[in-house]
């Protein structure tokens, strides 16, 4: 038995699909006996085609070939959303044809488009659709015992073994029952005539793993729908020792606003002072913005936002994303009147090293400020500076300063007085209300244990026919697993050693 | 502020332990290369102890990155890598002492030597700090993991190249001549489709949860997003699928065999995309691992 050939052509193969009849509750039609003529009335209905034509695994296949390609393309072609918009504005320019074509498909922003959001819904629906079959068959299959009194048809298994045993038949039944309850087995037979029938169970459950995963997506898909129409996506910046507002109109930018989203009770957020907390070897190891929370025009709560440890506040959620430069100067001219005198934010240059900004002035076209401000370095000793060139002069503008101001230093520029008073960061805060959280974190959770059950705990069943052979018996065995058959191989093998030894017979 | 500069320490002790590990796998995965041409049974034996003592010191070394380091060592190329190759050779190790196919430890330690000597040459001194998003606890669930779910399917890769080999080696009626030895002989074609399946069954939910799921629930804790569409989200995505569309093709449609093969090669491409060429040629929020 151990050594058995085993291949996957020729008879081998054959078994393997009855198996999976066997198993998926198609064995029905093995046993002719309770059969069905499938006299389902052709309905030529548009909805019954659409129904078929969803629930077939073929078109679940090509809808997941399809979306894994365009989600390739996604990963390939330059998108707005992240942070692709330099090198599309560059391709408008330079390959004007192709951009046009690319824009017309929506390539820049594959994700959201009509057709790919189609496609990942139709593919959602597919999956769910195929599930419903699957779950009147896989309560019945596992749920209604399934006897098989022909001995015939035991031969059709690749596990299957035939004995003469010496007990009668109701000692070999009470064996039977032993040996495989021993194995966790559950165990349900019924006397037919002098014969007395088995089906036997185990993890039986293991089935219906299957299904949970896959209506776990209908979980997550409610919860990503509920976000998308409940719910809230706001980014925020705030300089140090300024004052922000979570309020509706006071956003920096809004990413996201669902529909049928209700503000919350609106708070300010005061940042005494943001950080980058340096690891030892100079990197940055945190971001954490201090921050007072305002209510009514009151201090209520003196706290922070890290990065990675978001704060909870009148429902939404506050997460320290981003961060960047804001020194505050003074720009005066001849007649000490100030052309600014506040914090200005700078945008972050590509490595976070520097920050940058360029400044005009209206009524003043001729005036330029290019400036570049650069931290002081937390490995070594240095004051912040900004560096700058600053042009005047309409039609052919003329470089009146180049050079460095450090903090706390002015510099003469022309008739202008230029003052770097202090070195300030504004803090970038991702504001988020997502109502669907937790519905997707709790079907995530489920689709993952169910995926683990379904893999790796293997629904088995065994069937067995008792019946008198003149002072003893005769049993006949058979069984099946729904995945790993060479492991159940070995138990099949083991199951019948023991039958064997036990009940006292020979094998043939 | 830490005054300290990086250049303290260049070279951590963990290197030491990581040469000795590459050198056993190479030299495991020569042995086992040679039990095949010379069809030695003993060298098969001495090798799997070779790979036995490699992975030994293979975990040693990580486990002295992690303490010079200060955080778990799986941030940057070099980390990771080793983390891979851990996992690879664990999960063959454990294989192997059920099945002794020398072939499948010489095309598994291949690749694995591959992916490590790669790892080395992007080295980097543990005191370089990993950027601050990764400062996480969703960072060693997700990230070690995902690795894990690598290790499996790199034995999957192996497994289902084994199964062409030996496809065209019947084709040529050369499988099962008397001139094999027992033990390097190569297992039937239903035996390694079946090992190709376990393998790939048993890293499937680790890329389900570690993958995508720990990894949603990092985002969503970092930045308040659980998905967005970051080409490394798509791409371990589009790799899901495809292990997904294994396991799914096998079961109802019954693809076994040849066609399960190639897909188990497919999923492995794509695995090697979306951990090399995202990281390296795609930008985003996972291209830390470029810099």
């Amino acid at each position: 038995m151990a050594d058995k050939k085993v291949s996957i052509n020729g008879i081998d193969k054959e078994m393997e699909s009855e198996r999976d009849r066997v198993l998926s509750g198609d064995s029905e039609n093995l046993n002719k006996e309770d059969e069905q003529p499938r006299s389902e009335a052709p309905e030529e209905s548009l909805l019954k085609e659409i129904y078929d034509f969803l629930t077939s695994m073929k078109t679940a296949v090509v809808l997941l070939v399809l979306i894994g390609f365009a989600s390739f393309i996604g990963t390939l072609v330059p998108q707005y959303k992240l942070g692709g918009q330099m090198t599309i504005d560059n391709m408008k320019q330079i390959r004007p044809l192709q951009y046009r074509i690319y824009e017309f498909f929506g390539l820049f922003d594959i994700y959201h488009t009509a057709w790919f959001l189609s496609l990942l819904a139709l593919v959602t629906l597919s999956l769910l659709l195929c599930q419903i079959p699957r779950v009147k068959k896989i309560w019945k299959r596992t749920m209604t015992p399934k006897y098989l009194a022909d001995e015939e048809y035991y031969a059709k298994f690749k596990n299957n073994a035939k004995f003469h045993l010496q007990k009668d038949v109701p000692g070999t039944k009470e064996e039977l029952k032993r040996l495989l309850g021993a194995r966790l087995y559950k165990i349900r037979h019924k006397n037919e005539g002098e014969k007395i029938l088995f089906d036997a169970g185990r993890r039986r459950w293991g089935a219906f793993a299957s299904l949970i995963f896959h209506f776990s997506f209908l979980i997550v898909g409610v919860g990503i729908i509920i976000g998308l129409l409940f719910g809230f996506n706001g980014y925020l910046e705030i300089i140090e020792q300024k004052t922000g507002y979570v309020a509706e109109g006071n956003f920096t930018q809004v990413k996201a606003e669902g529909p049928f989203f209700k503000s919350h009770k609106p708070f300010g957020l005061y940042v005494s002072e943001f950080n980058v907390v340096h690891g030892p070897g100079g990197g940055p190891r945190g971001f954490v913005a201090h921050v007072n929370i305002i209510e009514d025009g009151k201090n209520i709560k003196k706290t922070e936002v890290r990065m990675n440890r978001p704060l909870d506040w009148n429902g939404y959620r506050l997460f320290q994303q981003s961060y960047g430069f804001a020194p505050d100067i003074k720009i005066e001219d001849g007649q000490n009147i100030s052309l600014v005198d506040n914090p200005v934010k700078f945008w972050l240059g590509q490595d976070q090293s520097y920050g940058q900004n360029y400044l005009d002035f209206p009524g003043r076209e001729n005036l330029t400020f290019e400036m570049f401000v650069v931290p002081a370095d937390p490995t070594q000793f240095g004051l912040p500076f900004i560096e700058m060139k600053v042009k005047e002069g309409t039609a052919d503008p003329k470089e009146i300063f180049q050079g460095r101001v450090y903090e706390g230093e002015s510099a003469n520029i022309g008739d202008y007085k230029f003052t770097f008073k202090k070195m300030m960061d504004y803090t970038g805060l991702n504001i988020v209300y997502n109502p669907g959280i937790t519905i997707i974190y709790t079907g995530m959770t489920l689709g993952s244990i169910a995926i683990l059950f379904s893999l790796y705990f293997h629904e088995r069943r065994i069937w067995a026919v008792i019946s008198p052979n003149g002072k003893g018996t005769h049993l006949r065995i058979g069984g099946l697993s729904s995945r790993d058959m060479p492991k159940f191989s070995r138990e099949f093998d083991a199951i019948s050693h023991e039958i064997a030894e036990t009940i006292k017979g020979r094998r043939s | 502020m830490d005054m300290q500069t990086s250049s303290v320490m260049m070279v951590g002790n963990d290197l030491y332990f990581y040469y000795t590990a590459l050198l056993l796998y190479l030299f495991s995965g020569m042995g086992y290369s040679f039990a095949v041409i010379l069809k030695r049974e003993k060298l098969t034996r001495i090798s799997t102890v070779m790979l036995a003592i490699g992975l030994l010191a293979h975990t040693v070394s990580i486990a002295v990155r992690y303490y010079e380091a200060g955080h778990p060592p799986w941030t940057d190329v070099y980390e990771s890598l080793s983390v891979v190759g851990w996992s690879t050779s664990l999960v063959l190790l454990v294989f192997f002492n059920r099945i002794r196919i020398a072939l499948l430890g010489a095309i598994v330690l291949l690749v694995n030597f591959l992916i490590m000597a790669f790892g080395v040459s992007m080295y980097s001194s543990p005191t370089i700090q990993p950027p601050a998003i990764l400062n996480s606890i969703w960072l060693i669930i997700h990230v070690s993991l995902t690795l894990v779910a690598y290790g499996g399917f790199t034995v999957a890769f192996g497994l289902a190249i084994l199964y062409l080999v030996q496809e065209r080696r019947k084709k040529r009626g050369k499988a099962g001549a008397p001139s094999e030895s027992k033990r390097n002989k190569l297992p039937t074609l239903d035996a390694l489709d079946s090992m190709c399946y376990k393998a790939v069954s048993f890293a499937f939910p680790f890329m389900t949860f570690g993958g995508l799921v720990a990894g949603a629930i990092w985002a969503n804790e970092s930045w308040g997003t659980y998905w967005a569409w970051d080409p490394k989200e798509t791409m371990s995505l589009v790799t899901w699928v495809v292990y997904g569309g294994y396991l799914h093709a096998r079961v109802t449609s019954g693809w076994r065999g040849h066609r399960a093969a190639i897909l188990a090669i497919a999923g492995f491409a794509a695995v090697i995309f979306t951990f090399y060429g995202v990281g390296f040629l795609l930008p985003g929020l996972h291209s830390y691992l470029g810099s």
